[in-house]
């Protein structure tokens, strides 16, 4: 009998490692008389385990909402259904949310998926590109008759989430308070805001306004166009705040039309 | 926030113990300026655009000298090299210009899956040929040498042709790769796999040894599952008893040489880690001192 | 529409904008997790076993379907939802509903 192929012998070692009711592959020897079987269970463990130690660090807030002892064992679901498919383990996550939100023994926290999304905007956002944000100082020469036709670049870090439910509080009990508050259950729905400020990520809930303003200047709408968008879909929306939000929040690198003189 | 860090010059890896870099001890680095001789961090954490990991690493790089040590290239897999995490290598080499640069003899990528572990390779003429073209294939393209790394393993497979030390020294010479010996590797396979320790040192191509390893193992206490003993190379306690003498005959026998501390699980307070290195360091020491009585004499 | 066309006048928005350009940042707190120096996001890539490896640590429970038993017991508790188990009892003890002053 011909031995396998490198290749062969790798595939169906990874299969195995993947598929915890499969055999251990042929050709795999346990010295010191142990069993081919314990042996090679090192290695999907150390698959699961190291891969969930990289969620348990990026997704924190969704660990202590389901306690360790759950969150593991989700995580060891999720990991063996959707592994990597790149080294850089800093972009692995990304799907962990959309996994959630279709896990059949989780449907009774509906809002963990979003609480999870927010979550992952605060990874990309410590790891997105820098650039440096426009302070108050940088727009103290646009003369105002240009002012609605100003057009934003947004800081790579920027992520926004709009969900149905109170997703910052919940986010902000479970990073913040040693107690857990109670979120009720007739608490709106929020919108967060996430950028990255120096080495610091920073997390803010904003109005629904304030959410299609920025969505609208995003897209590369102007000032006056997305003001109209935030009137549309909230009827109080503070032009002012939404605009010191965004210079405060360190969201704006560049002024891209209508721009300083 | 900006940190003043005390800058130095663009030396070598002295032959002095280094630590792995953890971004938890950085404020403990520019704040005490510690003695340490250089600095390891693995490459596919400085793999994105920006943000604080790279502020970091700038400020680190500016102050000690650097090892890269890459831990996902999958250089023993039989499926081509992955070009972009090659080329994401390469873009690290040239951000930060690192004295060594390293990977493991391993595989941890599979048809486009990447499992995050070092995974075992039968040493075979075939797997030796497949990993001499792909080390050839990365020191071209970084156009620099690489050390390659003896892993730790927990089975063995049957049709291996020749030994582990055999397979390096063959890897070593064709390739013209440096290797990386890591002791508490030798320690940790040398008793999953039966065979001593010492003897895999002796018969390891020393001279081709551009870096040292260290790092704690954990001692698996299900021995009736799994066949005692049992080590797991855990790099998440300090460095054991056993592996620091098997240390001491390593450096005796190939003299002073950089010497990595690693620990990257439950990682201690920087004081603990940094009294891991100053025993390495304290080792070499004396070395050197009986090094020179033996001159005197 | 009226109203609002009202508020999109130039005037307003440049009046929006310059006022806005001095509220300062104490009116716009964001949470700040990363005090100082920031390290739980960073890269987790590493050469090491992981935790709790070993032949005793890998687990042979099947989660999947029906086998799925496991009880949560981290903070969800405490977030009424209308699908929420724990609705009644977070009722009981709800001393006050949190809001957020952000924004």
């Amino acid at each position: 009998m011909t031995s396998p192929s490198l290749n062969e012998t790798q595939r169906d070692f990874a299969n195995c490692l993947l598929d915890h009711q499969q055999p251990v592959p042929p050709g795999i020897g346990a010295p010191n008389g142990s069993s081919a079987e314990k042996r090679f269970s090192i290695y999907r463990n150390n698959v699961v385990m190291s891969l969930t130690d990289v969620l348990t660090a990026y997704f924190p807030v969704v660990v202590r909402l389901l306690g360790e002892e759950y969150f593991y064992a989700l995580a060891r679901e999720f990991v063996l259904a959707h592994p990597p498919a790149t080294p850089v383990l800093t972009q692995y996550g990304a799907r962990f949310a959309g996994f959630i939100s279709s896990f059949p023994p989780i449907t009774d926290l509906p809002y963990l998926a979003d609480v999870t999304r927010l979550e992952w905007l605060r990874q990309r956002a410590y790891h997105a590109a820098d650039g440096d944000a426009l302070g108050a100082a940088d727009f103290k020469n646009v003369a105002p008759s240009n002012v609605p036709r100003l057009c934003f670049r947004f800081h790579p870090s920027v992520g926004l989430l709009r969900s149905k439910f109170p997703v910052f509080d919940i986010w902000r009990t479970n990073t913040f308070d040693k107690h857990i508050r109670t979120i009720p259950a007739t608490a709106p729905g929020q919108a967060v805001l996430i950028s990255r400020v120096g080495m610091s990520v920073r997390t803010l809930s904003i109005e629904p306004g304030t959410h299609a303003f920025i969505i609208a200047l995003e897209k590369g709408e102007n000032l006056a166009s997305a003001a109209q968008r935030a009137f549309t879909v909230a009827d109080e929306f503070n032009l002012q705040i939404a605009t010191a939000v965004l210079i405060n929040m360190g969201a704006i690198t560049a002024i891209t039309e209508g721009g300083p003189r | 926030m900006s940190i003043d860090c005390k800058f130095r010059h663009n030396d070598p890896i002295p032959a002095r113990a280094g630590i792995g870099f953890k971004p938890q001890h950085f404020a403990n680095i520019c704040a005490e300026h510690p003695d340490i001789g250089w600095f390891e961090v693995h490459a596919e954490n400085y793999m994105e655009a920006g943000g604080p990991p790279h502020k970091f690493l700038s400020q680190l790089r500016a102050s000690y000298p650097l090892s890269v040590h890459g831990v996902g290239m999958s250089i023993g897999a039989e499926m081509p090299l992955d070009e972009m995490h090659l080329e994401r290598l390469k873009r690290v080499c040239e951000r930060y210009q690192p004295a060594l640069v390293s990977e493991h003899l391993a595989w941890s990528t599979h048809d486009g899956v990447f499992f995050n572990d070092l995974l075992p390779l039968p040493y075979t003429q075939k797997t030796l040929q497949r990993v001499c073209d792909h080390v050839d294939h990365i020191q071209s393209t970084l156009k620099r040498q690489i050390l390659i790394e003896n892993p730790s393993t927990y089975i063995a497979f049957t049709d291996s042709e020749m030994s582990e030390v055999s397979f390096l020294y063959e890897l070593a010479k064709t390739s013209g790769c440096g290797l990386l010996l890591d002791v508490n590797n030798v320690f940790v396979s040398a008793t999953n796999q039966g065979y001593d320790p010492l003897d895999y040192i002796d018969k390891f191509p020393l001279q081709s040894v551009g870096e040292i390893h260290l790092g704690g193992h954990a001692v698996d206490t299900n021995d009736e599952d799994c066949g005692a003993p049992l080590l797991i190379d855990t790099h998440g306690c300090e460095i054991a008893d056993a592996v620091w003498e098997l240390i001491g005959q390593t450096l005796r026998r190939t003299g002073p040489l950089p010497v990595l501390i690693e620990w990257d699980n439950d990682v201690p307070r920087w004081n603990k880690l940094h009294s891991q290195a100053m025993r390495a360091d304290a080792i070499m020491q004396d070395l050197r001192c009986q090094h020179d009585l033996a001159i005197a004499q | 529409m009226n109203h609002k066309s009202s508020k999109l006048s130039t005037i307003a928005i440049a009046g929006a904008f310059v006022a806005a350009l001095g509220v300062t940042s104490d009116a716009v707190r964001a949470e700040d997790m990363e005090k100082c120096f920031g390290v739980a996001l960073a890269g987790k890539n590493d050469c090491a076993a992981g935790k709790g490896t070993s032949c005793a640590g890998t687990s042979t429970v099947d989660y999947q379907g029906n086998a799925w038993t496991l009880v949560k017991k981290g903070t969800c508790e405490k977030i009424e939802t209308p699908l929420g188990k724990g609705s009644l009892k977070c009722v009981a003890d709800r001393g006050g509903s949190f809001t957020c002053d952000d924004a």
